[in-house]
C-alpha cells in the first residue's frame, strides 16, 4: 500500500523590535530573571496594555515578505486559558482577523519550485518561561512575557519532512533577511509546531491529525516527521485510529509521547480584548513599510539567474542565506567568473561549512581569498585538486592563498622540461601500460597521468602532463 | 437546556469547582443568561461591518514612552515563594 503524508506546520516567530509588544520593557534574549518586567507583562490587575508602533511594522514586512494580504485592520482578541505562564489568564492573540491573510513561500526540490501556500499570519503576545527543576519545583522568568510572536501558520501542503526541512530553512532566511527577528530555535525566537497525518492513496483513508509539540531544532522537526509517519501508518493498518490528540517530542528517546486530547477551538472562549482599541493601517502606510524592505531571496534568485546566468537550483541555494549571497557577490567583485565562483561555492566550500556546522561569516574563508585561490586555478597556477586542498589550509588557517601555496611549494609544473624528466621514469617503469594503451585501453593512460601526478606530489599540470604522455608513447 | 456536562465542562476550563448542591441552581442561571443574550441576535445586521470599539482611530497607535519598569524585588514582593529570582510553583507536569 501507498501512504500520502501531509504535513501543516506553525510557526512561532519572535520580533526582535526594542520593546515589548505591549509595555516599554525591553525585549532582550538572556538578561537576570524577572529584571525586564512592569506590571503590564506580569499581568498586574489595573496595568494597560498599548500597542507597540514597531511591532506591527515588524509584522507588516514579514507579511508582505511571505506575498500576503496585509488587513487594514488590526485587532486583537483574548484567548483563554489557564497556564502558570500565562499571568493573566489570556493571552492576546488575534482569532477573528489575521493581520495578514494567505501568502506563500517557494521551496526548491530536485525537479521542481513548489508553492506552499499559507493559511494566515498573526501578531500575539509571548508568555513567561518555565524552568522545571529537580526538586519538584517551576521557576517562573516573566522576562519573555510580552515579547511579540508572530505565528505563520502554513496550509497542510507539505508531504515530506524534507519539504518541511526546505519550508523551515526558507522561512528562516527569508525572516532574517528583512531583519524581523534572530531566528535562532535554540534561543526560542523561532518555534516550530507540525500538525501530521497520512492519507492512503488507494482507499483515501485519512489517520487522524496529531500535533507535534516540543520540537527545539531543525533535526528534531525532520526525525519526529519520520517518526509519525511510521506510527500514523502502523495506526491505519491496525485499523486503530485515535482522537485529535497533542504530542510531545522526547529528544533522548528519539520518539514522540501524548501529551494531551486537543482542546477544540470554542474552550478558548475568545472575546475582543477591549482594552487595546483596534487600528486601522492605511495602505499607504503598508506601501510605505514596502519601500523599507531589502531585496527578498525570490527576488534575488531571479537575479542571479538572469546576470550571472546560474540555473534555478544554484540561484536558490546561493540566495538561501543573505550572507552566502553577499558573499557570493563579494567574491564576483575580485574575479569576474560567476560559474567558477558558484561551482566552488556550492561545492567545497558550502560543503565545509556543513562538516563545520557553522555559516559562511563565521569561517575564516573571505571573498578575497576565495577569488585570489580562483584566479591561481583559472591562470593554471595550480591545479583543480591543490586548490581544493588549498582552501582546506585557508578554512584551517585563515592564511592567503599565495602564502599557502609559497610556502607548501604547490606552484603548478607547467614547464614541459621540468617534467619530461618525471614522465620519462613513469614510462620507464609501466611499460605494461603502453603496450595496454596501444591496444585500445584508454584507461591505462588514466593511470599513467595519475602516476606523473604522484611523482611530482600533485603538482604537474594534469592537461600538459596528458599531451606529454601521448606525444612521448608515441616516440616510442 | 445546557446540560450538566456542558456546565461541568465549562466550570474546569474556568478552574471553578462547583458542588452538587450548586450544580442545578447554576444550570438554571445559566439557562436565563444565555436566553438573555441571545436576544442579540434577533438584531438584523446584514451588510453591517462590525464595529469592535466606538473609538477606532489610530492615532492611538503611538509610541508608549511610559516606562513602567519595577526591579525584581517588587516584582516578587506578593508571591508567597521564590528562589534564585524566580516564582516559584509546584511543578507543572505537562
Ligand atoms: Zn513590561
Amino acid at each position: 500500500m501507498t501512504y500520502k503524508t501531509i504535513i501543516g506546520l506553525e510557526i512561532h516567530v519572535e520580533l526582535s523590535t526594542k520593546h515589548k509588544i505591549f509595555c516599554n520593557c525591553p525585549n532582550e534574549f538572556g538578561a537576570e530573571a524577572n529584571t525586564l518586567v512592569c506590571p503590564t507583562c506580569l499581568g498586574l490587575p489595573g496595568s494597560m496594555p498599548i500597542l507597540n508602533k514597531e511591532v506591527l511594522e515588524y509584522a507588516i514586512k514579514a507579511g508582505i515578505a511571505f506575498n500576503g494580504k496585509i488587513s487594514n485592520l488590526i485587532k486583537m482578541d483574548r484567548k483563554h486559558y489557564f497556564y502558570s505562564d500565562l499571568p493573566k489568564g489570556y493571552q492576546v492573540s488575534q482569532a477573528e482577523v489575521p493581520f495578514c491573510d494567505g501568502g506563500y513561500l517557494e521551496i526548491e526540490l530536485e525537479s521542481e519550485t513548489k508553492k506552499i501556500n499559507l493559511e494566515r499570519i498573526h501578531i500575539e503576545e509571548d508568555t513567561g518561561k518555565q524552568i522545571h527543576s529537580e526538586e519538584e519545583e517551576t521557576l517562573l522568568d516573566f522576562n519573555r512575557s510580552g515579547v511579540p510572536l508572530i505565528e505563520i501558520v502554513t496550509k497542510p501542503e507539505m508531504n515530506s519532512a524534507e519539504e518541511a526541512k526546505l519550508f523551515l530553512d526558507k522561512l528562516r532566511a527569508t525572516l532574517k533577511y528583512i531583519e524581523v527577528s534572530n531566528v535562532k530555535m535554540e534561543e526560542g525566537s523561532l518555534r516550530c509546531d507540525v500538525n501530521i497525518n497520512v492519507v492512503d492513496s488507494e482507499t483515501g483513508k485519512k489517520s487522524i491529525i496529531a500535533e507535534i509539540k516540543n520540537l527545539n531544532s531543525f533535526r528534531a522537526v525532520v526525525k519526529a516527521i519520520e517518526f509519525e509517519e511510521k506510527r500514523h501508518i502502523d495506526l491505519l493498518e491496525a485499523d486503530k485510529n485515535t482522537e485529535k490528540e497533542t504530542r510531545r517530542w522526547d529528544e533522548a528517546k528519539g520518539e514522540t509521547i501524548l501529551m494531551r486530547k486537543k482542546a477544540g477551538a470554542s474552550d478558548y472562549r475568545f472575546v475582543v480584548e477591549g482594552a487595546i482599541p483596534p487600528v486601522r493601517i492605511s495602505d499607504e502606510w503598508i506601501e510605505e513599510i514596502k519601500t523599507t524592505l531589502p531585496e527578498l531571496p525570490q527576488d534575488k534568485k531571479t537575479r542571479f539567474m538572469d546576470s550571472f546566468g546560474l540555473s534555478s537550483y544554484d540561484a536558490g541555494v546561493l540566495t538561501q542565506s543573505k550572507d552566502l549571497s553577499e558573499f557570493f557577490e563579494e567574491t564576483l567583485k575580485y574575479i569576474d567568473d560567476s560559474k567558477l565562483v558558484s561551482n566552488w561555492i556550492m561545492g567545497d566550500v558550502l560543503r565545509r561549512l556543513n562538516d563545520d556546522e557553522i555559516e559562511i561569516q563565521e569561517s575564516k574563508l573571505s571573498p578575497k581569498a576565495l577569488a585570489d585561490l580562483l584566479l591561481l586555478v583559472r591562470d593554471d597556477k595550480i591545479n583543480n585538486n591543490t586548490g581544493k586542498k588549498v582552501l582546506k589550509e585557508i578554512f584551517d588557517t585563515g592564511n592567503s592563498p599565495e602564502k599557502i601555496v609559497k610556502e607548501k611549494g604547490l606552484i603548478q609544473i607547467s614547464d614541459e622540461g621540468e617534467l619530461k624528466k618525471i614522465v620519462e621514469e613513469v614510462l620507464n617503469n609501466n611499460e605494461q601500460s603502453i603496450i595496454d594503451f596501444k591496444n585500445g585501453k584508454d584507461r591505462a593512460l588514466g593511470f599513467l597521468v595519475g602516476q606523473v601526478m604522484k611523482a611530482s606530489r600533485g603538482k604537474a599540470n594534469p592537461q600538459l602532463v596528458n599531451k606529454m604522455l601521448l606525444e612521448m608513447m608515441e616516440e616510442r | 437546556m445546557i446540560s450538566k456536562d456542558q456546565v461541568l465542562h465549562i466550570a474546569n476550563i474556568a478552574k471553578l469547582r462547583i458542588t452538587d448542591e450548586e450544580l442545578e441552581p447554576f444550570m438554571e442561571k445559566f439557562d436565563q443568561i444565555i436566553e438573555f443574550v441571545d436576544r442579540i441576535r434577533e438584531v438584523d445586521t446584514e451588510d453591517v461591518e462590525p464595529l469592535y470599539q466606538v473609538n477606532e482611530d489610530n492615532e492611538l497607535l503611538e509610541y508608549n514612552e511610559t516606562n513602567q519598569m519595577i526591579s525584581r524585588q517588587e516584582a516578587l514582593q506578593n508571591t508567597q515563594e521564590q528562589k534564585y529570582g524566580y516564582f516559584k510553583i509546584l511543578k507543572v507536569v505537562e
